[in-house]
């Protein structure tokens, strides 16, 4: 009896794991709401900044805009992923394994640099723009603004789309079409009747996180759309006029951001996703091996599709090597200008960004191999606290997450803003939910009788977590911390509102150099940026052997 | 009521042959079952009847009518899938009016036949359950219903029965058995076990290497195997040298050490490559003699009403037999020397 109620490591485990989240997340949410419904004269409750947003006509401008380019991006992404994923899928044709690889990559591109090539083809200075210019003496229709907004976001988004798409097309059941054709139905009526409504709640589940990512974007709209008022970027402006003075409307539209997140995951977690069906064995239909011509076909437009959504890292490649001056680029000449000054002007940011990246992926993956083997296996009312915890860094926008942190520690016995720690704390929270995603998967999968085995062989149960447990779990930790490596390294949006002087990082160089319209040292950063993303992402994947976007899902 | 008819039928995929001029005639209203290990063809077969298979050469008829190009949807075949295939997003009562549907059957007739057929199968209670909320059983009984409910000219099960337990799958042979007399439905049911070919068909086509074996009531396939493979197969049955004298009246004499034995011919001619077909119940041990064939007890387990020996011959040969113990029967203790006779009822069978 003695043995049975003594307090085992893993509540001791579970218990630090949520402290972490707590100081690192709950309460500076907390914070934040409680600062959105708190009169800033007398201190009590008050509603009086929910009526100033919306008594504001360009803050309601920035709620409809900002739901409008949730609602386009995610639409168009779908079209094009669905697309995709579909001819991938359930056809062959030449070039089919390296097409239904490539939208991967995208999905690594940071999103500044995405809108920065794009700006450098049809920007004011773009090749596309100068080119219609010289030739057919024609002004090209403005791409800042709400036309680059929405070419960008819905290329940036696509992949991720696709990537879920995918599984779902490769996990269904090629006896259900069978039988739906057996029982009398022509193949497109069993297409409809039966395949699209079986995939329906798996494509609901994926516009609901493309939702939720593009209303989080702010890389995107600050640049390309800067006159356009999107909820993120604004948050962040009133955060930068107003810092110390006014907390009142940040904290206002920053929980603003935060419901719009949270009611679609809401909305996905009791609504949607206990509808996505699981297949009884996974057998995906044969895919239909086109003619020559019309595999030909469509090879070529897939190919040229994914390349174009894969230009951004040519182009800036390219231009890293080119000569510049401001936003002219002198195409054609080379140059080591631009990335002499990037390295020799500014080592700081590639360091601050490696060593940042770094700490945040070794802290994040300890704690998520701790938190995916106590949320699966040793459940209590303490790990549904935590799963909850946990899964809340997904609603919260980084420039929220940001306002949060500062408006939490920037006096008082934890004061830290401004410092490596809190930029560190704010990827490792923003990182974690997505660790825990990848690592659980592979928890769910061992079995608890493998555990009891090698306990029943002698060895303790710390140890047999040791030697049985964390060696089955190695694929999904290695996948799982790449994934949050490489994503924390072109992270902007939290960096922005909490780097200060001597901190500042990659993306915040592209993005700073951008807005001073020097598009050529941008593309040095950017380049740089690309290749310590893709270097050792290769080398680890090669190194590993490991499918990292098979088990991110 | 249906005949199915495979003239020179062949399959392969890509530089595999699964099913040679395959030639088969499956009579009308009859359970006919198509028995064989995996990758015999069986299921290749079977798909081929849908439709999801078109042969490289031959013919599918159903009656009169030439079937081989026919679309799967056009075919009017109601086909059980191994794993049920049950649509996850539509509820019990959608899924069996789903072919009814696609047919455009009118609403109200629909629902009188679905509800009819949910009640053949014994749930009608359960048609507004979500198919995830119904256990194995279940399943297969709305998989049942589904396919019936169009009324095909051929029902076809692809091994129906292999993902339930054990208790439930002899309750299902019975069932199954039971509603195909009831509806007369020509039927085609593939199975890798013998026993529940033995037990359900009334015809049935042992399969080997994309050929058919041997076409035979239940009865003969278990009692008059032509070819060592299918005594192997489908009873187990021990296979002997044997030398044959005479054949008089498909009656043979033969010799096994020595002793002369008559069993039936069974076909077989002097001078074939031949084996003795032994069935377990076929032979029987006394306590040994001078004048027979002695063998060595090597292994022996009690069964409750049976016991079952293994003898060593001395011939080096191995013979399982399988005796019916009361409470005062003899039993042969392991190691035991025993006198083994053989029944009449053995047959000869040529040696494949």
């Amino acid at each position: 009896m003695q043995r049975l109620s003594r307090i085992s490591i893993w509540t001791y485990a579970t218990l630090i794991a949520l402290s972490v989240l707590i100081f690192a997340i709950l309460y500076p949410l907390s914070s934040l709401f409680t600062a959105s419904v708190t009169s800033p004269n007398e201190g009590g409750f008050s509603l009086e900044g929910y009526r100033t947003f919306f008594a504001t006509p360009d803050l309601v401008d920035a709620l409809i805009n900002t739901l409008l380019l949730g609602a386009i991006t995610t639409i168009g992404a779908l079209i094009l992923g669905i697309g995709t994923a579909f001819a991938v899928a359930r056809f062959d044709f030449p070039l089919k394994s390296l097409i239904g690889l490539l939208p991967l990559a995208t999905l690594v591109l940071p999103d500044v640099i995405v809108v920065q090539s794009w700006l450098m083809v049809f920007g004011n200075n773009g090749i596309v723009t100068n080119f219609i210019w010289d030739v057919f003496d024609i002004n090209t229709p403005r791409f800042y603004g709400w036309t680059g907004l929405i070419f960008v976001m819905i290329i940036q988004h696509y992949a991720f789309a696709y990537l879920m798409v995918i599984a779902a097309f490769k996990s269904i059941d090629s006896s259900l079409e069978q039988a739906a054709q057996n029982l009398g139905s022509s193949p497109l009526r069993s297409y409809m009747t039966v395949t699209i409504p079986v995939l329906a709640p798996a494509v609901l589940v994926t516009a609901m996180v493309v939702f939720s990512m593009s209303v989080d974007n702010f890389g995107i709209p600050a640049i390309i759309a800067p006159r356009v008022p999107i909820l993120s970027v604004t948050a962040y402006n009133t955060f930068v006029s107003e810092l110390g003075s006014d907390p009142l409307m940040q904290s206002t539209m920053s929980v603003m951001l935060v419901l719009i997140a949270a009611s679609v995951l809401l909305l996905q977690k009791v609504y949607v996703e206990h509808r996505v069906y699981q297949m009884e064995s996974g057998r995906a239909p044969q895919p239909v091996k086109l003619p020559l011509a019309k595999g030909r076909m469509v090879s070529g437009g897939l190919l040229c599709f994914v390349l174009v959504s894969l230009l951004p890292i040519i182009i800036v490649t390219v231009a890293a090597f080119t000569h510049s001056k401001g936003p002219v680029l002198h195409w054609g000449t080379f140059s080591v200008e631009n990335l002499r000054r990037a390295i020799i002007f500014t080592p700081e940011a590639l360091y601050n960004s490696l060593i940042l990246s770094s700490i945040a992926t070794l802290v994040g993956t300890v704690f998520s191999v701790i938190a995916s083997y106590v949320l699966v296996k040793k459940r209590s009312a303490l790990t549904i606290i935590l799963d909850f915890a946990a899964v809340l860094p997904l609603v919260v926008a980084g420039t929220v997450l940001g306002i949060a942190l500062v408006a939490a520690y920037n006096t008082g016995p934890f004061a830290m803003t401004g410092t490596w720690f809190i930029m560190a704390m704010a990827y490792f929270v923003r990182r974690v939910p997505y660790g825990i995603r990848t690592m659980s998967g592979s928890v769910h999968a061992i079995r608890d009788n493998i555990e009891e085995a090698s306990i029943n062989l002698g060895v303790a149960p710390l140890r047999s977590f040791f030697q049985v447990v964390l060696p089955i779990m190695t694929p999904a930790i290695i996948s799982g911390a790449i994934f949050m490596w490489v994503t924390t390294l072109s992270e902007l949006s939290a960096t922005i509102v909490l780097y200060s002087a001597g901190l500042s990082t990659m993306p915040i160089q592209i993005f700073q150099q951008l807005n001073g319209g020097y598009f050529g040292p941008a593309s040095a950063y950017s380049a740089i940026l690309i290749v310590s993303i893709f270097l050792p992402l290769t080398i680890v994947m090669r190194v590993f052997k490991i499918d990292l976007f098979g088990t991110c899902q | 009521m249906t005949q199915v008819d495979f003239e020179d039928v062949s399959v392969s995929f890509g530089p595999v042959a699964v099913l040679e001029n395959l030639s088969l005639s499956i009579s009308s209203g009859g359970f006919f079952t198509l028995l064989g290990p995996s990758g015999c063809g069986k299921s290749t077969l079977l798909r081929a009847i849908a439709g999801f298979i078109r042969p490289d050469s031959g013919t599918v008829r159903f009656g009169t009518r030439d079937m081989t190009h026919v679309v799967p949807h056009k075919r009017n075949t109601g086909l059980v899938f191994q794993d049920y295939a049950l649509f996850p997003h539509q509820n019990v009562f959608d899924n069996v009016a789903y072919g009814l549907r696609a047919r455009k059957v009118n609403e109200a007739d629909i629902s009188a036949k679905v509800t009819t057929y949910l009640g053949r199968v014994g749930l009608s209670k359960f048609a507004n359950r979500a198919t995830s909320e119904l256990s194995g059983g279940q399943r297969q009984r709305v998989a049942l219903a589904r396919a019936l409910v169009i009324e095909p000219d051929v029902l076809l099960m692809d091994e129906p029965l292999s993902a339930l337990d054990a208790n439930l799958r002899q309750e299902m042979r019975l069932f199954l058995s039971e509603i195909q007399r009831e509806v007369g439905v020509t039927t085609i049911f593939v199975t890798h076990d013998q026993d529940e070919a033995l037990s359900m068909s009334d015809q049935i086509a042992l399969m080997c290497n994309g050929q058919i074996e041997q076409l035979s009531t239940p009865h003969d396939l278990h009692h008059r195997p032509r070819t060592s493979y299918t005594a192997a197969f489908v009873g187990g049955a021990n296979l002997l040298a044997v030398d044959v004298k005479d054949v008089q009246n498909e009656t043979a004499t033969c010799l096994i050490l020595g002793s002369e034995f008559r069993v039936a011919a069974n076909g077989c001619r002097p001078g074939e490559p031949v084996k003795l077909c032994v069935h377990h119940q076929e032979a029987s041990l006394s306590n040994a003699g001078s004048d027979t064939i002695n063998g060595t007890v090597t292994a022996v387990v009690f069964l409750g009403g049976q016991t079952s020996y293994q003898v060593a011959l001395p011939t080096g040969e191995h013979l399982k037999v399988t005796q019916t113990t009361g409470f005062n029967s003899p039993q042969f203790a392991n190691g035991a020397t025993v006198s083994i006779d053989f029944s009449e009822q053995c047959c000869l069978v040529r040696d494949v």
